[in-house]
C-alpha cells in the first residue's frame, strides 16, 4: 500500500485516535501531521504481521504521549493554565457543564485516567479492537490488557458519576438564577 | 481468555448518563477540510525530500539526512522534546507549479517537526511545487464526519504486504490549477508564520500572518491564521487583542478544530 493510499483510508482513524487519546482539538492537525510523517518514513519497515491500524494506533500512541510531554513543558515554562480537564479546572468546567457538551464531558472523564487505562479503554471500548490486539499493540500480556481495563472502566463510572452530578446541578443553578 | 463484552454492546450494564458520555465518545467528527489541511501542511513539509527524490532519481530511502534535518529543527516524536529553533528559510522556494507532480521520499531521519516549511537551502534542485493534493478528497472527509460511530478495524488491507519499496508520494493534480496555486501559496505563507510563532518569533509571525491575511482575505487556511494569530498574540502577552480575535474567531468559526485554542485565549486574564 502506498502512502497516499493509507493517508486516504486511515486519515480519520489517526484523528479521531488521537482526539481520544486526548490530544487537544488545537493540536490535532499538528499531532496528525506528525503522525504521518512518521507513518511516511517508516511505511517500507511496515511488516503486515501486525494489522495496519493497530501499527497506526501505536504511532498515535507515542505521539499523543509526546504531545502531552510537550505540553506539560509548556505549562511548566508559561506557568500557566492550559489543561481542560473538567476535573481540574472550576470555571472552565462550568462552561463545559451549561453547554451540556457531552463530547467535552466525556473527555474530562477520560482526562480522569491514566495514559494507559485510557489507551486501553479507548482501543476497547471506542475503536473495538480485541483484546488480543491491543496486547499487541502495546507489547503487554492479554492479562494485563484486562487488568487495566477493569480498573479504567472503574474510572469511567467515576468520571461519570460526579460530572453528571456537576452538570445537573450546573443546570439547576442556571435555572435558578433565572 | 475471552473479552468481556463491550460496554456499547452490553445494554443494562451502563446507567442512562454513562451510556450518553460513550456513545458521544464514540463520534468524534473530523472536520470538514481537516484531511486537506494536514496534506497540505505535509506537502509543505516535506519540499526537500521533493527536491531530494528528484535528484537521487526515487531510489531508496536516499534522502540524506542533511537537507531535512538541517531544514527543521528536530522534534523528536517518539522521546524527545525538543521543538524549538526552527529557521523557516523559504522565500527563494520557486513559484510552484500546479501541474507537476510531486514525489516524496521518505525521510532517513528523525521524525521532523512538522507545521515548517523544510525548504532545505542547500537543495540542489528548484523545488517541485510543494502541494499536493490529498488523495481521494472532500466527499470521504465530509462523510465520516457525520457518521456515526467508526469501525476501526481495516478488513480489506491488514495482511497484504505493505509494499517494500519506500513509499514515493505521488500525487495526482489539482483540477483547477489556479486554486491550487493560489492554495499552495496561501499554505506556505502560513508555514511560514507557524515555523516563526514555533521559533519563538511571535512578532515575526504576526507579520507573516498579516501578510497572508492581505493577500488570502478569505482563503482556505483562514482558520489556521487567525488561529496563529491568536496564539502569537498570547505568546507576546497581548491579551486583549487575543480575546478580541478569539471572540470574533469562536463567532465566526464555532466548530473550528481550533476553537479549543480561541476559548483558552477567552480564559486568560487580560493584562
Amino acid at each position: 500500500m502506498t502512502f497516499d493510499e493509507v493517508y486516504d483510508r486511515h486519515f480519520d482513524f489517526v484523528w479521531k485516535s488521537l482526539r481520544r487519546l486526548g490530544v487537544p482539538v488545537a493540536d490535532l492537525p499538528d499531532v496528525t501531521q506528525e503522525v504521518f510523517v512518521v507513518v511516511h518514513r517508516r511505511l517500507p519497515e511496515f511488516e503486515a504481521r501486525a494489522k495496519l491500524t493497530t501499527w497506526l494506533f501505536r504511532i498515535c500512541l507515542h505521539a499523543a504521549r509526546d504531545r502531552a510531554r510537550r505540553a506539560h513543558v509548556r505549562r511548566e515554562v508559561a506557568d500557566g493554565k492550559t489543561t481542560e480537564s473538567l476535573v481540574a479546572e472550576g470555571d472552565n468546567a462550568e462552561r463545559l457543564l451549561e453547554r451540556r457538551d457531552d463530547i467535552a464531558l466525556f473527555e474530562s472523564v477520560l482526562d480522569g485516567m491514566t495514559h494507559d487505562q485510557r489507551a486501553v479503554f479507548v482501543m476497547f471500548e471506542l475503536s473495538e479492537m480485541t483484546g488480543d490486539e491491543i496486547a499487541s499493540t502495546l507489547e503487554v500480556p492479554l492479562a494485563t490488557v484486562y487488568s487495566r481495563l477493569r480498573l479504567a472502566r472503574e474510572a469511567f463510572r467515576r468520571g461519570a458519576t460526579r460530572v453528571l452530578a456537576r452538570q445537573g446541578q450546573a443546570i439547576l443553578r442556571r435555572e435558578g438564577a433565572r | 481468555m475471552t473479552d468481556p463484552k463491550r460496554w456499547s454492546e452490553d445494554d443494562g450494564e451502563l446507567g442512562a448518563g454513562e451510556l450518553r458520555l460513550l456513545r458521544a465518545g464514540l463520534k468524534p467528527s473530523v472536520p470538514r477540510g481537516a484531511k486537506r489541511a494536514v496534506w497540505v501542511a505535509l506537502a509543505a513539509q516535506l519540499p526537500s525530500a521533493v527536491a531530494a527524490a528528484t535528484t537521487i532519481g526515487g531510489g531508496a530511502g536516499a534522502l540524506t539526512g542533511a537537507s531535512l534535518v538541517k531544514a527543521a529543527s528536530i522534534g523528536v516524536l517518539l522521546g524527545a522534546t525538543t521543538m524549538t529553533a526552527v529557521t523557516v528559510v523559504e522565500r527563494h522556494a520557486a513559484p510552484s507549479r500546479p501541474s507537476e507532480a510531486v514525489k516524496v521520499l521518505p525521510s532517513a531521519s528523525a521524525a521532523v517537526r512538522p507545521a515548517v516549511t523544510t525548504r532545505a537551502p542547500s537543495a540542489p534542485v528548484p523545488p517541485a511545487a510543494p502541494l499536493a493534493e490529498p488523495p481521494a478528497e472532500a466527499p470521504t472527509v465530509a462523510s465520516i464526519a457525520t457518521a456515526g460511530s467508526e469501525r476501526t478495524r481495516a478488513p480489506a488491507e491488514p495482511t497484504r504486504p505493505v509494499s517494500a519499496a519506500p513509499p514515493a508520494l505521488s500525487v495526482a493534480s489539482f483540477p483547477d490549477e489556479t486554486a491550487r496555486s493560489q492554495h499552495d501559496a496561501e499554505s506556505r505563507k502560513i508555514a511560514t508564520a507557524r515555523g516563526l510563532l514555533r521559533s519563538g518569533q511571535p512578532r515575526a509571525a504576526l507579520l507573516a500572518l498579516e501578510d497572508a491575511r492581505r493577500d488570502f482575505p478569505n482563503g482556505e487556511l483562514s482558520q489556521e491564521r487567525e488561529a496563529l494569530a491568536i496564539e502569537a498574540l498570547r505568546v507576546l502577552g497581548e491579551s486583549a487583542e487575543a480575546r478580541r480575535r478569539a471572540e470574533a474567531f469562536l463567532t465566526r468559526y464555532p466548530a473550528s478544530p481550533h476553537a479549543a485554542l480561541a476559548r483558552r485565549a477567552l480564559e486568560t486574564p487580560t493584562r
